[in-house]
């Protein structure tokens, strides 16, 4: 009886899958068609010569260690983000002025595109890795925060009741019982904070990225187009989105399977 | 037919200092308010009770009658304006492991935790029972509700009555000396709340704690009470203290007859409120 619901469900899947392979083979035949035809690199480099810069990149190595310098720096700033927004969650849900003090700052910061703060980021601590942590906590910070605090409030009052008749309070009840309560909209503020994270790290890269003679991704991507090696710019945006979504099926999709969907809480 | 006894009368009755034993559970001239919209809202006013070791409580009355506060109270979520209430003598200063609770909500259960994980989770943070101790217990808990077999389900996969059945055996595995219900059942369909009323009357024995199972439903606390409180609504006071008698779970013809009594009583009140 099992059998053919899963069945059924594997065939959706793979018909998904090839629905999706079709998909992205229409677009490159026509990426790879269309730069044939208009016969110009510069502009736009055919679908096979940006994935030869790729694999040529790949063998020397060069596009890997670009990568590695961008993901440490992420990593980093992700975890300092991720540190300080649970420390702002917890205050703004456990006094008002910790409330108050989230909702001001996130009403006000959260518009501000992190970009944008990098001059003030260079004043404050020259060209090199602090800047980029900077943009990068700023860019996380406030959309975890606020999606943490949104999952701790939302903890049914019952969750909360069953917790202290439990003999549960403070630390012991937010840790047991609220923390994995509010875990579908922590899960989301993770995945949406990582995304920002990343498409900031590298639009910080693009404009200055060198830190002791290596840089990231970005400033890959910056190097290559200043000398117009066109192919090798578009393999550089293609890593960068090829480890977006590494990251989402790789880290985020296992984990939610594993928790919020194994429990029945996803939204 | 056991005799009415009117909440006026009862009220002007001074507490006897006749036993030498604190009941098990004794609310002492309790009034709870709460603020809602501006304006405070007093929920019950003095109400008192003595509920002796082994009773099973039913207390009923409609919506708004406070019933589900005054059972807040007891749990230690609430504190009362003015009046106290005791366990075994013991003030009620906030939630305890001495007392446990069953909610109406379907959603107590940890949906991060099996059937098992729940039951055996409650064991090790309020009893303090090391995990061996804590997994067979819970497993004989579960055994009791019929539930064994479901153990390592998650709760979001269970039926409604399965998940009340699961908080009731998480509630009897504490050991409490007073178990609190607040309308347990009435989130289920009607075939299944008639089935769960059985369910725990056939799990309650004379070793079983005392009850105060609060409702709605007069068919209700008639089949599971072995004693009524009615309670009036705006703001709450006892209305009437109905003994079924020892056994409790009141049958045929009798049954009828209680209830109907107690319907008297609710619309004796004025008519402006009903069930």
């Amino acid at each position: 009886m099992h059998l053919i619901p899963t069945d059924l469900d594997a065939r959706a899947r793979w018909a998904g899958r090839l629905r999706r392979g079709a998909v992205l083979a229409v677009i490159l035949g026509a990426w790879e068609g269309y730069a044939r035809w208009l016969a110009s690199p510069l502009v736009l480099p055919a679908a096979s010569a940006v994935a030869r810069a790729l694999v040529r990149e790949m063998i020397s190595g060069e596009i890997l260690a670009r990568v590695a310098v961008s993901l440490e720096v992420l990593v980093v700033g992700f975890g300092i983000g991720a540190a300080l927004a649970a420390l702002l969650a917890t205050l703004a849900s456990t006094t008002r002025l910790g409330a108050d003090v989230l909702t001001l700052l996130t009403a006000t910061m959260n518009p501000l595109p992190a970009i944008a703060l990098l001059p003030v980021a260079l004043l404050w601590f020259g060209i090199g890795t602090p800047s980029l942590l900077f943009v990068i906590v700023h860019a996380v910070l406030w959309p975890m925060a606020l999606s943490a605090h949104a999952g701790f409030s939302a903890v049914s009052p019952t969750l909360r009741r069953v917790g202290r008749s439990l003999g549960l309070r403070g630390p012991g009840l937010a840790v047991r019982i609220l923390l994995p309560a509010a875990f579908p909209q922590v899960l989301s503020g993770l995945r949406v904070g990582w995304a920002f994270a990343w498409r900031t790290l590298i639009a910080a890269e693009l404009v200055f990225g060198v830190s002791s003679g290596s840089g990231g991704l970005g400033w890959f991507i910056y190097e290559k187009k200043n000398q117009l090696d066109m192919p090798e710019v578009f393999a550089g945006l293609l890593a960068v989105v090829v480890i977006g979504l590494g990251v989402e099926s790789g880290v985020f999709a296992p984990l939610e399977a594993r928790t919020v969907r194994r429990w029945g809480m996803a939204a | 037919m056991p005799a009415a006894q009117p909440a006026a009368v009862q009220a002007t009755i001074p507490e006897a200092p006749t036993a030498d034993e604190p009941p098990l559970l004794h609310v002492q001239w309790v009034t709870l308010r709460h603020r809602s919209g501006g304006r405070t809202v007093t929920a019950v006013e003095e109400i008192h009770l003595r509920v002796a070791r082994g009773e099973r409580l039913a207390l009923v009355g409609p919506s708004g009658c406070g019933k589900s506060s005054l059972l807040g109270a007891i749990a230690g979520f609430l504190t009362p304006e003015s009046g106290r209430i005791t366990i075994a003598g013991h003030p009620v200063l906030g939630p305890g492991p001495d007392r446990a609770v069953v909610f109406q909500e379907l959603d107590q259960l940890l949906p991060w935790k099996t059937v098992r994980e729940n039951v055996s989770f409650a064991l090790r943070t309020a009893r303090g029972l090391g995990s061996r101790e804590a997994h067979a217990a819970a497993e004989s808990a579960l055994a009791r509700v019929r539930l064994l077999d479901r153990a390592d389900a998650y709760p979001h996969t269970l039926s409604g009555g399965m998940k009340q059945r699961v908080a009731i055996a998480r509630c009897l595995a504490l050991r409490p000396a007073l178990v609190l219900m607040d309308e347990p059942f009435a989130s289920l369909d009607a075939l299944s709340r008639r089935r769960m009323q059985d369910e725990l009357l056939a799990l309650w024995d004379d070793a079983s704690p005392t009850l105060v199972f609060v409702t709605h439903a007069i068919d209700e606390a008639v089949r599971i009470g072995t004693r009524i409180v009615l309670l009036s609504p705006h703001p709450g006071r006892v209305r009437a203290d109905l003994p079924v008698g020892r056994e409790g779970r009141a049958e045929g013809p009798e049954a009828a007859a209680l209830s109907r009594r107690v319907h008297e009583l609710l619309h004796s009140d004025g008519g402006d409120w009903c069930i």
